[in-house]
């Protein structure tokens, strides 16, 4: 078996190659794509962390959890779903300014059919009229009845 | 003096009051008038409809596309019987104010009675369902339309508020009948009164069967 001579020079140049091989690619930006070098990893103040946490907390909305994602589903595709929300289906923990504004009850009517329509309006201020006229004609009458007195 | 002047003012505050009660009652009596006139019109129409339909039928030219066709808002459509409180009235297309003053409307664009769908029929609470409180489950309904005509029981009866959405389609022939809650003659009317009746078997024809079933 042949014997390599190994003399400094030649170990020297060795190790050069080896340590040029292995630090190029993270002076290049991962050129090579045989190793990529792993991002720093950052630094964690944790003053600035325990700031920016609370200013998050701050400005957010809301936090919800979704548990029933059929009535979610069905509210996304302007279903109306017959279920009634129960207190465990949707939480919503918001602050108080930010709170969705309560639906005004609105003088809506019915006139033609439609899937989660509403009944149709079948109230009629006939019967009050009625009785409003017959007894304001009974009153007037009476009044119209007495004599007027003499003095 | 001033009392003759007192006196004076009450005759005319009496003679005011008469004018503004009879007008009261002429407004509402002329609109029951109307409303009684119409529906004697619309039962007018719904017979001589009845009979044209049924010498079609017997010339054997009625066929399902032309009875389908859209009703013309204010027509008759069908006929409504409820025993229990002696109702037999004639069901006008449309829920609007001189429909209702008329007669039970269909709400536009439900189902007719037989048909496959959810048929909406909706009454004022101080006309013609004055008494639609007084049904429970169980109570039976009858339906008649130029091509169907059976019976109906009471499956549901609940009360929701005005803006509550109540009426949702049914892939199964289904009569829901509403009007306002609580049946009262005065004061507001914040919910409905909402009953819903499924076909029971055995008192449609064959041919309403089929159109209940979807197949035509």
């Amino acid at each position: 078996m042949r014997r390599i001579p190994v003399t400094l020079r030649s170990a020297t140049t060795a190790m050069t190659l080896c340590a040029a091989t292995l630090l190029m690619p993270a002076a290049l930006s991962a050129q090579f794509t045989t190793f990529v070098a792993p991002p720093r990893k950052a630094t964690v103040d944790s003053a600035k962390a325990t700031v920016a946490v609370a200013k998050a907390r701050a400005d957010s909305v809301a936090r919800m959890t979704l548990s029933d994602m059929k009535a979610w589903v069905d509210s996304a595709a302007g279903v109306s779903s017959t279920q009634v929300a129960s207190a465990s289906d949707t939480v919503m923990t918001s602050a108080p300014a930010m709170a969705p504004a309560e639906r005004q009850p609105t003088d809506r009517t019915t006139t033609t059919f439609s899937n989660g329509a509403i009944a149709p309006n079948t109230a009629s201020p006939l019967p009050a009229y009625l009785v409003a006229g017959l007894a304001a004609l009974i009153v007037g009458t009476l009044l119209l009845r007495i004599r007027p007195r003499r003095a | 003096m001033f009392r003759e002047r007192a006196d004076v003012a009450v005759r005319v505050g009496a003679a005011s009051l008469c004018v503004v009660g009879a007008t009261l009652v002429a407004l509402a009596g002329g609109r029951y008038a109307i409303g009684s006139y119409r529906a004697d019109v619309a039962r007018r129409l719904w017979d001589e409809r009845q009979a044209q339909a049924l010498v079609a039928q017997a010339r054997d030219r009625a066929t399902i596309a032309a009875s389908f066709q859209r009703v013309a808002t204010g027509a008759p459509v069908a006929r409504l019987r409820i025993p229990r409180i002696r109702l037999d009235e004639i069901v006008i297309e449309g829920v609007g104010d001189d429909e209702l003053n008329a007669g039970p409307g269909h709400l536009p664009g439900s189902a007719l009675p037989g048909m496959t769908g959810n048929a909406v029929i909706s009454a004022h609470r101080d006309r013609h369902f004055s008494r639609l409180d007084e049904l429970q489950l169980g109570d039976t309904i009858r339906t008649e339309t130029t091509q169907s005509s059976g019976a109906w029981v009471i499956v549901s009866r609940r009360v929701v508020g005005r803006e509550t959405p109540a009426l949702f389609q049914s892939k199964e022939p289904l009569l829901t009948l509403t009007t306002c809650w609580p049946v009262r003659y005065f004061g507001s009317a914040p919910d409905r009164l909402i009953l819903s009746a499924k076909p029971i078997a055995g008192t449609w024809a064959d041919g309403a069967r089929a159109r209940m079933r979807g197949d035509s």
